[in-house]
């Protein structure tokens, strides 16, 4: 009987046991982070465009102000007052008809409520009528006040319905669908040539020993690190129509106009030679960009096939390309599908490199645009739907590579690897012609950016001609905000990251909770989203006040969150596939001699897993700072990434101190990528995506 | 077709795997290279695959040189450890892989995959996927993967160390009828003296990169030629010592516990170091007190006893920490001894082997 207290805490023990309330807070977190802002995208989509109400608020405050200052005496105030009643009237007017014609557009028959907003005009007519043949602000009190009576009535109408208009509209549209299939044309196209020139790298560097290979290892991962604009704004310094190359051809056409006048006549005939406007130049520039996407994934899977595979084909006949295509291949399948879903999801919601290479129809600037105007919220209406078709694009594309991923999940932990061939001296030789040009064409915009970082007023000759510290001075002592607006988010959204991360790998790991499959998707379908539809989403997600007073999209907070949120899954990948390879029996021997689950947590577990855990967050960061699609779209005034002030002086035509941030971040991406893989003891990568 | 290898030498970088092996396999037989972990026997089978290429020697399949032939090119057919089925390839496709490298027309193929599959006792799984069946069941489709090539040699490496103990057997059993009914060569590669001694026709035991004795299961448990094959080859009781003389076939020898008498199937000179081998089997204990008229008696005491069952085993310490191991084979009519216990061991001289160095 007294031990009732007793018998309650042993139930609560164990009611915490197995419902693990310490999880709440990260599915908490989730549902209102990832999940709502994307059903908020959705519902929007399919909602009629709402048109603002805001001239009939106006006009009840109006109302108001007018007869204050009339009680006040003040004559002329009060007059001004009332021509304003009158232009917000026709606003109003406006408002309502357009309402009404986006209700007709809706879904269910919504008559009923434009029958009322009819009355509501017709209404407003009578009062216009009667106002306009009014003199004095005091005559027109009555009437002013029937007005406050009917607009206060009517801002309580619905004026949103269900609607696949809009939906439908996109699909209708020739521009969106133009855009469209260009978006995945090269999205597809990209997965082609990064596909080849990526698995060619990863074969080389997997089973090829020659001389430079961990140096190549190293190097061939650096070309993700890309800040937006500036990056391709690189390619263009060097390759463009006024590029390095085709001035130093001016040049060379000069110098051989007398020895060699053929020559020398066609070169000036050709020239400039157009190197990167176009597609070509476009796939050129997102393939010298993704192509490590591939190669880190397929390194990964290429590194852990069993020999005894290739060696029962060759025991029966099957060698070389038969026995490349047949075997090796196939099996690389997993890690390959992981690379080339992120190559396809990036040139896909790619905004900046179209319109720099001079092509405009691409989905992503299309929304990018419409969201970003002001103007017209039937366009803006257009750029969430579109926002919406990107995610269901790569819902789809998520499903068929993920059924395809995990049919085929071969994974063993115990393999023999396929050792390493010495390259013989010709080989070698070319092996290393083609990584070391390879390397060249992927540095252009390293070069590019970094010599236009230190020049002054360069243009029409091969190289800057006056060199200057000025924009680093700028970017660095006068404009100091986004480089640490950059490093306070990425650090918050890191130490998010791993909060949130670490705990669901270790569920996904170590438990056999029912949601285990939810984590999987939603941090698998996080991977997958462009950053420009997470961005609009919580644009229209957060743009109310939840909560607390002001809206979340108007805080800084909601710019670490976001950025915590696009590079959660690589965190939570990298702890996982490092809590996978410590043995459970590790930690049960170390709870058997008595340690507490957090105590070998602490002592057993962490000690083996931090070094993955930790080049897991330092990815993360890596690619947090080169974040531009969601912190344009989310940025508040005063407080700005550098991605945004690369923005900001690129529009502003100041290329210069765009180009000083830029290479700022490409040299902190480098130093961030050279310590990750130097963390983990093989090559970065696997772990993060796989 | 017959195999030979003749002073095959294999070195990875300074390390020796393989020194000088000479070897022949004869035409039909199952043939085992036995040895601990280690001890060369993969790298042989891997030579005799086509794997890696001899740094000495010359390997013969049927009279022709191999050496410098590819692997794809010797008409093999291996199983490997784990298997290594093509996760990708139904059971199907994997069976049928190696038939287009032998320019077999496509419409035969289901015929003779169903053939290898009826051989191995797996016809209808055809369309499953590795990773559905078992672990014995890959076992099979893997040996018909091999067998479907109609292979003039057929090389397994350690096939039942994945297995379970249980199902271990009966696929050994299965193995050994198969490769009878085909009279396929097979090289069979394993650590397990066990599997070795009941599947071979013929065993090779290796130890540290060097073939040390060939025979056929029975001389290599009656007739050791060296300590390593006397202990690597089921229970011995061997007890160091040197030679002293030898008279009509008997050797005598000097050991740390007193004289023992024995034969050999070597020559032997007296001075030499040699080891005295005798079976746990052939040896008998008797409580001290006790008569005995044994040609080799040592003396001890009792130090554990186990009871397996069909057999009891005593450990038998005795001075200079030696220990002798002695099997009670029907435990039923045994007095069993307790712990410590001072006994007297003694064995006939027909059952000492002894081993010279």
């Amino acid at each position: 009987m007294n031990d009732r207290g007793g018998m309650g805490m042993v139930k609560f023990r164990r009611w915490l046991k197995v419902s693990n309330p310490w999880v709440w807070p990260i599915f908490l977190f989730l549902a209102f982070f990832v999940i709502f802002p994307l059903v908020k995208l959705f519902v929007d989509s399919f909602t009629t465009a709402d048109v603002p109400l805001s001239p009939l608020r106006e006009a009840i405050m109006t109302v108001d102000l007018m007869e204050e200052k009339i009680a006040s005496g003040d004559e002329e105030e009060a007059k001004a007052a009332l021509d304003d009643l009158l232009v917000q009237i026709e606003r109003s007017e406006t408002s309502i008809t357009r309402t009404t014609a986006a209700l007709g557009a809706a879904l269910t028959s919504q008559q009923k409520s434009i029958d009322r907003w009819n009355e509501v005009l017709s209404e407003l007519g009578v009062i216009k009528s009667a106002l306009a043949g009014m003199t004095t602000p005091e005559e027109a009190t009555g009437e002013a006040r029937k007005l406050k009576e009917l607009m206060s009535k009517a801002v309580q109408l619905p004026n949103k319905a269900f609607s696949v208009k809009f939906f439908f509209d996109v699909f209708k549209d020739k521009v969106y669908m133009k855009a469209l299939v260009n978006s995945l044309t090269l999205g597809f196209a990209s997965v082609v040539t990064s596909s080849i020139i990526g698995f060619s790298v990863a074969y080389l560097l997997v089973r090829y020993e020659f001389p430079g290979r961990k140096l190549f290892n190293f190097l061939t991962m650096i070309p993700i690190v890309m800040p937006p604009l500036v990056g391709v704004l690189g390619f263009i310094f060097i390759l463009g129509r006024g590029g390095t190359v085709n001035e130093l051809f001016y040049l060379f056409a000069q110098k051989i106009e007398l020895t060699w006048p053929a020559l020398s006549n066609w070169l000036f005939d050709h020239l400039p030679f157009n190197f990167v406007y176009g597609w070509h130049g476009l796939l050129m520039v997102e393939t010298l960009h993704l192509f490590p996407l591939i190669t880190l994934n397929v390194v990964d899977s290429l590194s852990k096939i069993d020999a005894s595979l290739e060696e029962a084909a060759e025991s029966m006949g099957s060698v070389g390309f038969k026995r490349l295509f047949d075997i090796t291949i196939p099996l690389t399948v997993p890690g390959f599908v992981t690379g080339a879903l992120l190559v396809f999801i990036w040139a896909f919601a790619d905004f900046a490199t179209p319109h720099v290479v001079g092509l405009n129809n691409f989905i992503a600037p299309l929304a990018f645009m419409d969201i970003q105007q002001f103007i017209d919220r039937n366009l803006f209406k257009m750029g969430i739907t579109v926002g919406a078709v990107m995610v269901m694009w790569s819902i789809v594309f998520l499903i068929v590579a993920k059924k395809y991923v995990s049919m085929k999940d071969y994974s063993t932990l115990s393999y023999r690897p396929v050792e390493r061939r010495p390259l013989s001296k010709g080989w070698s030789a070319l092996a290393l012609v083609f990584l070391i040009s390879l390397m060249l064409f992927a540095f252009i915009p390293y070069l590019g950016v970094g010599l236009a970082s230190f020049a002054r007023g360069w243009s029409m000759t091969p190289l800057p001609t006056t060199w200057t510290l000025h924009h680093y001075k700028r970017v660095i002592f006068d404009a100091p905000g986004y480089i640490i607006n950059t490093f306070n988010y990425c650090t918050l959204a890191v130490i998010l990251c791993i909060l949130i991360g670490l705990p669901i790998a270790w569920i996904m790991a170590r438990t056999k909770m029912r949601s285990r499959g939810a984590l999987d998707i939603l941090t698998t379908l996080v991977l997958a989203l462009p950053g420009t539809a997470l961005g609009i989403a919580y644009i229209r997600a957060f743009n109310t006040p939840i909560l607390i007073k002001q809206p979340l999209a108007n805080i800084w907070i909601i710019i670490p969150i976001v950025l915590a949120v696009r590079r959660l899954p690589y965190t939570v990948r990298s702890s996982y596939s490092s809590l996978i390879v410590v043995h459970r029996s590790m930690e049960e021997a170390a709870e058997s001699v008595g340690a507490s689950v957090l105590k070998t947590f602490k002592d057993v577990t962490m000690p083996l897993i931090w070094k993955g855990v930790l080049a897991g967050a330092l990815f993360s960061f890596m690619t947090s700072i080169q974040e531009s699609a969601t912190t344009i779209l989310l940025s508040i005034p005063g407080w700005e990434t550098m991605t945004v002030g690369i923005f900001n002086f690129y529009t502003g035509g100041t290329h210069g101190d765009a180009a000083a941030l830029g290479f700022i971040l490409i040299i902190v991406g480098i130093v961030t990528l050279y310590i990750v893989n130097r963390l983990s003891s093989t090559r970065a990568g696997g772990g993060f995506f796989g | 077709m017959e195999i030979k290898l003749v002073g095959v030498t294999k070195r990875f970088a300074k390390f020796e795997a393989l020194s000088r092996v000479d070897l022949e396999i004869k035409d039909g037989e199952l043939f085992t290279l036995l040895g601990p972990s280690g001890c060369g026997k993969t790298t042989t089978l891997r030579l005799i695959a086509g794997f890696y290429i001899p740094n000495e020697g010359k390997i013969y399949f049927g009279g022709n040189e191999v050496q410098d032939i590819p692997t794809s090119k010797r008409n093999i057919g291996m199983v490997f450890q784990n298997y290594a089925l093509w996760p990708h390839m139904t059971v199907f496709k994997n069976v049928a892989y190696g038939l287009q490298f032998k320019h077999i027309p496509k419409s035969d193929w289901p015929k003779l995959v169903n053939e290898a599959l009826t051989k191995v006792g797996l016809v209808g799984y055809e369309s499953r996927y590795p990773g559905q069946l078992s672990g014995g069941q890959q076992q099979r489709v893997a040996l018909a993967r091999a067998l479907a090539l109609n292979p003039d040699v057929l090389l397994l490496d350690e096939p039942l160390s994945n297995l379970d103990a249980k199902i271990r057997g009966s696929v050994r059993a299965e193995i050994r009828k198969l490769q009878q009914a085909l009279g396929i060569t097979t090289v069979y590669v394993t650590h397990d003296q066990e599997e070795a001694l009941t599947l071979s026709d013929r065993i090779g035991i290796m130890n540290e990169g060097k073939l040390v004795q060939v025979g056929n299961p029975h001389e290599l448990y009656e007739k050791p030629v060296t300590k390593f094959v006397a202990d690597f080859i089921g229970t011995n009781n061997l007890i160091g010592g040197t030679i002293k003389s030898t008279s009509e076939g008997w050797i005598s020898v000097d050991t740390p516990v007193g004289m023992m008498t024995g034969r050999s199937n070597s020559d032997c000179k007296s001075g030499d170091r040699c080891t005295v081998a005798v079976r746990p089997e052939n040896v008998h204990v008797v409580e001290a007190a006790s008569q005995v008229s044994f040609d080799n008696v040592l003396s001890g005491k009792v130090s554990f006893v186990s009871y397996m069952g069909n057999a009891l085993r005593y450990e038998i310490e005795h001075e200079g920490s030696l220990m002798t191991k002695v099997d009670i084979k029907d435990p039923l009519d045994h007095k069993e001894l307790a712990w410590g216990t001072e006994v007297k061991v003694g064995f006939p001289k027909s059952a000492a082997l002894i081993i010279p160095e």
